[in-house]
């Protein structure tokens, strides 16, 4: 059977079509509703994920707004930080490290979660290895370099034992927290670097024990929820009271904050990271992104 | 209406089902076919949107849409889909595979809240167009439509469309070539139907009904038009029968039957009605007012319509009216109204009954009522009677002389309440009440009335089928004095009876006295030694002839004095000691006194006196018919007194119904004498009955016995024989005196055997009770009336039997020729006498020729069935 191919003309009318269906939306924003407000929320579980963790919040934000909520997140870290710094955002639950990264964004920290949490390096218990040093040649997983609890402190370990990353271990980065605990847990990986309080979830409990803590970095505060500049007082406050009145101990407030890993969100500013800024304003991959 | 011809109707009726159901099959498969693959189609659509939406709801969420327009591109190209587009949820064009379109807004209503999929038909586009949101959580974040090619389908049904049209006509050309052919078939064989109908309507029922073959329905209509016509044929018959018979029920009715129209005018009689108004004939009847006819005023007129006029109809109207011959008629009138379907009167149907002589009859009956009434009222004894539950229903006049006591106050309530002196009888009524026997009382005392003597009788009552108890009390006070007297000149006969025999006595006891009287005056006044032995010896005659003297006027003064009966023990066998002391005395010397008393103590409950009476009475008889009474002159014989215990069994009770005891004293007084035959035996306890000689006799003596044995509530048996003797049984009841055992129940051990009997006796009762005892001991029976019978019946099966129960006297042949007659046939026959005389010189004498044993009648089940086994066993 002869095969039919599109001719170059076809494919490059089907190419301009694909881009112009790409920049389209961004250039009519006007389309969009203005009076919505976008909640975006930094990528760091998967869209599905993010929507079934966040929506409830975002329910709850639009009812006692009486405004639409849009819940959106990013492709990747560099595409939320992108849309950040463009202003997309309204309000904004960024990384620690990319909250100081959007700063020129003009965003206010309205409110964290409580507690805070700790990143920390991880092995199997049967695997001999008990100090940062014995990483040396191992099959190592982690988060991504942009993650501070997910790699950043474990990078400034080595840096300090004088190990390479990049020739005396072998890291892969996986993104996902479940992929690098049942990646060490079944062998594929001889090290994990996550975020601790990942392990005392519903579905790592039963295998919690059967990992050793090699490393932890220092206290990680929750990622802080913050508004866009130019927002009117009003509705940051009434943004920052939906936040601050989850409370454990009604049924369907304790439902959102366990699938935020928190106790409950508390009332936050700046300040209350500049300590832990302190910690990764040298760290190189912050430097350099 | 316009009729058409069957043929029309087939074919029309034909072209409409098809037409229709065409129609509806064109229909009902294009819907089926329709909503299948639109089903099919829109699952389809509904999957792709699903898929689409969880491809790309990450996209939408990340605001990365450059890949939605790839995926859209890859997607159109599957089956079916024309057109498929990716919108936010503001409904701006994300991705579509038709470009033109990027850019705008999503046609139509856009908006789909989390899993709402709309599915929606686009004639105009042939398309089916299935719309659904794309979310997360519950969040929508966008909508996809996908646009799906819905011309194959339609294409596809137009086709099934004009196949199922075209099969459809082809069904209608077949269904009228069948309707003409079916037509054509069955117009014939209906159209002779019509000609033997019509024929049946004119009763004709002899037409030939034809019987077409090949349709199953015009065969069984055949068949059931001839069954029809059979069937209208014979009710017409019947109709007509019963037309005959209700007209000769009316022709022959002894009741005067009419019917009359509204008016009242008679339109048909029966022969009954004319006779009974006394009409000449049926036409002078007819058209006459039958009420004018028959009513004797205007007022019973009115009455009678305005009850008929109220019911509609009246029974046994009774009414008095004048035949035509002016006699006056009771009549009975039974009429009512046959009504219009309007209500109105139609007709009146009825009948009139003469009653002229039942009403005759019932004022006859009312009379003699009263006439019953007056009896009982005037009866000097009293009477009372009572339903079931003891409430007075009659109180006669002598029971209010004797009570005081008026029938309003006595009738309706219980006797126990309104006399309560008859409360100490409670036992009896009861007794009658259940028994439905008599009971009888005799020489009561009541309370109130201590002077007077009354017998009272309780007995069973059933009136008009309610039972009850009627109590008669008869004032006895005057009669048991006459009875008194009557019996004290008994005594006094019997004594005169007696005073022959006892003037010898005295004169051989005067002789005595005088003789060694004289003997001893001669010897003082001779002079002669006279010694002192001597002077002894003859003061001891006197003394002895004397004191004889005076035993017999003692007894003689015993028997004659004048008392009241004084109810105590008696031993039997003391009386009869006296009585044959007596006898010895009295009786002629030609006759022989064997007495065989109990062998214990028989003691019964009885006045002394009477008990000694009955005992003498009867040996009188006995002795006056061995010698006074005889013809020949050979006078004397043997009088024979036996006393013995009888135990009452089923036997004894069948042959004695009286015997109420269970154990009785039989004192058996037989003689050889005149005997008697069945007639005059029957009457000889009737007082004032005597086969004596004129003087000799006054009749009394039987009479007097019977009626001392019954208030001793015993009873008395007869057996005799002319020439041959008789034998007088008193059965008196065993009196159990404190201390003594009740007699024994009658034993059970009776002594059973097999084989065959001949029963040979004259008296009908006897044979058939021995017949029953046999069998129901285990013996075969064979039964004769006379002698020569039981003869001729052994001679046929000698060898069968194994014994015979032969009575001595009968007709024909007696017992004794007959046992001789049988010795000849078979020298070792087996025979068990029996008679009712006891065992004397007669029996004796046959016992001798070689009967085997002897049994006394009445016999037991328990004697008899000994004794025939005793016989066949010897």
């Amino acid at each position: 059977m002869q095969r039919i191919s599109a001719g170059p003309a076809v494919r490059i009318l089907f190419s301009l079509l694909a881009l112009w269906g790409m920049v389209w939306p961004r250039l009519c924003p006007a389309q969009e509703t203005t009076d919505a407000i976008r909640f975006g929320v930094y990528p760091y579980k998967s869209p599905k994920s993010v929507v079934e963790v966040f929506g409830p919040l975002a329910v709850r934000i639009e009812k006692r707004l009486g405004k639409k909520v849009q819940l959106v997140s990013a492709t990747d870290s560099e595409a939320f930080l992108k849309k950040s710094l463009a202003g997309e955002y309204d309000l904004a639950l960024p990384s620690i490290t990319g909250y100081y990264k959007i700063q020129p964004a003009g965003y206010t920290v309205i409110a964290k979660g409580v507690p805070s949490f700790w990143g920390g390096v991880i092995v199997r218990q049967d695997s001999g290895i008990k100090t940062v040093e014995q990483c040396r040649g191992k099959k190592v997983a982690a988060i991504g370099e942009y993650s501070y609890a997910g790699y950043m402190f474990f990078k400034d370990l080595l840096d300090e034992k004088k190990i390479d990353s990049t020739k005396d271990l072998d890291i892969h980065f996986l993104g996902k927290l479940d992929t690098i605990i049942y990646g060490v847990l079944n062998k594929k990986y001889d090290v994990g670097v996550i975020r601790l309080d990942t392990l005392d979830m519903k579905d790592f409990a039963p295998i919690k024990d059967q990992f050793s803590i090699v490393a932890r970095s220092a206290e990680i505060p929750q990622f802080p929820f913050v508004v866009k500049s130019g927002m009117d007082q009003r509705t940051i406050a009434a943004i920052r009271e939906v936040l601050i009145s989850l409370s454990p101990d009604k049924p369907e407030d304790l439902e959102i904050l366990k699938s935020l890993q928190i106790k409950k969100i508390v009332g936050a500013t700046k300040a209350d990271y500049d300590p832990f800024y302190e910690v990764i304003k040298n760290n190189e991959y912050y430097k350099h992104h | 209406m316009t009729s058409f011809r069957l043929r029309t109707h087939l074919i029309v009726y034909c072209t409409a089902i098809t037409l229709l159901l065409t129609t509806a099959l064109i229909f009902l498969y294009s819907d089926l076919f329709k909503s299948h693959a639109i089903g099919n189609l829109s699952a389809y659509g509904m999957a792709v949107t699903r898929s689409t939406s969880f491809a790309v709801v990450d996209d939408l969420i990340t605001e990365d849409y450059a890949p939605l327009q790839e995926y859209v591109r890859d997607t159109s190209s599957l089956p079916s889909i024309d057109s498929i587009q990716i919108a936010n949820n503001q409904g701006n064009i994300l991705a579509a595979s038709e470009v033109r379109l990027l850019g705008t807004t999503m046609e139509d209503d856009f908006v789909v809240k989390d899993k709402d999929l709309k599915v929606k038909i686009d004639s105009a586009h042939e398309q089916l167009v299935v719309t659904a949101p794309i979310s997360v959580g519950g969040m929508v974040f966008g909508v996809t439509r996908v646009s799906l090619s819905m011309k194959p389908i339609l294409a596809q049904l137009r086709e099934i469309q004009r196949n199922t049209a075209l099969t459809g006509l082809g069904f209608w050309i077949l269904a009228v070539f069948l309707g003409t052919f079916l037509a054509q078939r069955m117009s014939g064989p209906v159209q002779r139907f019509m000609q033997v109908t019509d024929s049946i309507t004119l009763g004709n029922f002899n037409v030939e009904i034809p019987t077409p073959k090949g349709v199953l329905e015009l065969e069984r209509f055949s068949h059931t038009l001839r069954v029809m016509a059979s069937t209208i044929a014979s009710r017409e018959l019947a109709l007509q029968n019963s037309e005959r018979k209700f007209r000769h029920l009316f022709e022959r009715a002894m009741e005067g039957i009419f019917v009359a129209n509204e008016k009242g005018e008679l339109l048909d009689v029966n022969p009954a009605f004319i006779s009974i108004l006394g009409a000449s004939s049926r036409e002078t009847m007819l058209g006459r007012n039958l009420f004018a006819s028959i009513f004797e005023s205007e007022e019973s007129f009115a009455k009678f319509k305005k009850l008929i006029g109220a019911q509609g109809f009246v029974k046994n109207y009774e009414l008095t009216l004048i035949a035509n011959n002016s006699t006056p008629i009771i009549a009975s009138l039974t009429c009512h109204v046959v009504r219009g379907f309007g209500g109105g009167v139609n007709k009146y149907e009825g009948l009139i009954r003469d009653i002229t002589e039942q009403k005759t009859a019932e004022r006859e009956i009312a009379r003699i009522r009263n006439y019953l009434n007056n009896i009982i009222e005037s009866m000097p004894s009293v009477l009372v009677t009572l339903d079931s539950d003891c409430i007075v229903t009659q109180w006669n006049t002598a029971a209010c002389r004797l009570t005081g006591i008026s029938s309003q106050e006595a009738i309706g309530r219980k006797i126990y309440d309104t006399a309560p002196f008859f409360c100490k009888y409670t036992q009896q009524v009861d007794e009658t009440n259940h028994s439905r026997n008599a009971v009888t009382l005799h020489r009561e005392q009541m309370h109130h009335d201590p002077e007077h003597l009354y017998n009272l009788t309780f007995f069973p009552l059933v009136a008009n089928g309610t039972a009850g108890v009627a109590i008669r009390l008869d004032d006895i006070t005057e009669l048991e004095h006459k009875e008194q007297q009557l019996r004290q000149a008994q005594k006094m006969e019997s004594i005169g009876t007696l005073a022959g025999g006892l003037a010898h006595d005295f004169n051989n006891v005067l002789a005595g006295i005088l003789g060694n009287l004289s003997l001893l005056q001669y010897k003082l006044k001779g002079q002669q030694a006279l010694s002192v032995a001597e002077m002894i010896e003859y003061l001891d005659r006197m003394e002895n002839a004397g004191q004889r003297a005076v035993d017999m006027v003692r007894q003689l003064l015993t028997l004659s004095r004048k008392q009241q009966a004084d109810l105590v023990p008696v031993d039997l066998n003391l009386s009869l000691k006296h009585v044959r002391k007596i006898g010895e005395n009295t009786f002629d010397k030609s006759v022989r006194i064997v007495e065989h008393p109990a062998t214990e103590p028989a003691y019964v409950l009885a006045d002394i006196t009477e008990m000694e009476q009955v005992l003498l009475n009867l040996c009188i008889n006995a002795v006056h018919a061995m010698t006074i009474m005889r013809e020949d002159t050979q006078w004397g014989g043997t009088l024979t007194v036996a006393i013995e215990k009888i135990t009452v069994d089923p036997v004894f009770q069948k042959k004695h119904p009286e015997a109420v005891g269970s154990a009785y004293w039989r004192v058996s007084v037989s003689d050889t004498g005149v005997g008697m035959d069945t007639k005059t035996a029957a009457k000889i306890f009737d007082p004032f009955f005597t086969t004596k000689e004129q003087g000799k006799g006054t009749g009394l003596g039987l009479a007097m016995v019977y009626n001392i044995v019954r208030q001793q509530q015993g009873f008395i048996d007869v057996y005799s024989e002319p020439g041959l003797g008789s034998t007088f049984n008193v059965y008196l009841p065993v009196l159990i005196r404190q201390g003594e055992a009740l007699p024994a129940a009658q034993s059970l051990d009776i002594m059973r055997g097999e084989g065959l009997i001949l029963v040979v006796d004259d008296d009908e009762l006897v044979r058939s009770m021995a017949e029953d005892v046999l069998l129901a001991v285990g013996y075969s029976v064979l039964t004769a009336a006379n002698g020569q019978e039981g003869v001729d019946l052994y001679r046929q099966h000698q060898a069968q039997i194994k014994a015979v129960l032969l009575d001595m006297a009968m007709p024909v042949m007696s017992g004794r020729e007959a046992f001789v007659e049988m010795q000849k046939i078979n020298p070792e026959v087996r025979v068990l006498l029996a008679s009712g005389f006891r065992k004397d010189n007669r029996v004796e004498e046959i016992i001798q020729l070689g009967v085997k044993d002897f049994l006394q009648k009445p016999y037991t089940i328990t004697s008899l069935a000994s004794s025939i086994k005793k016989v066949i066993e010897a």
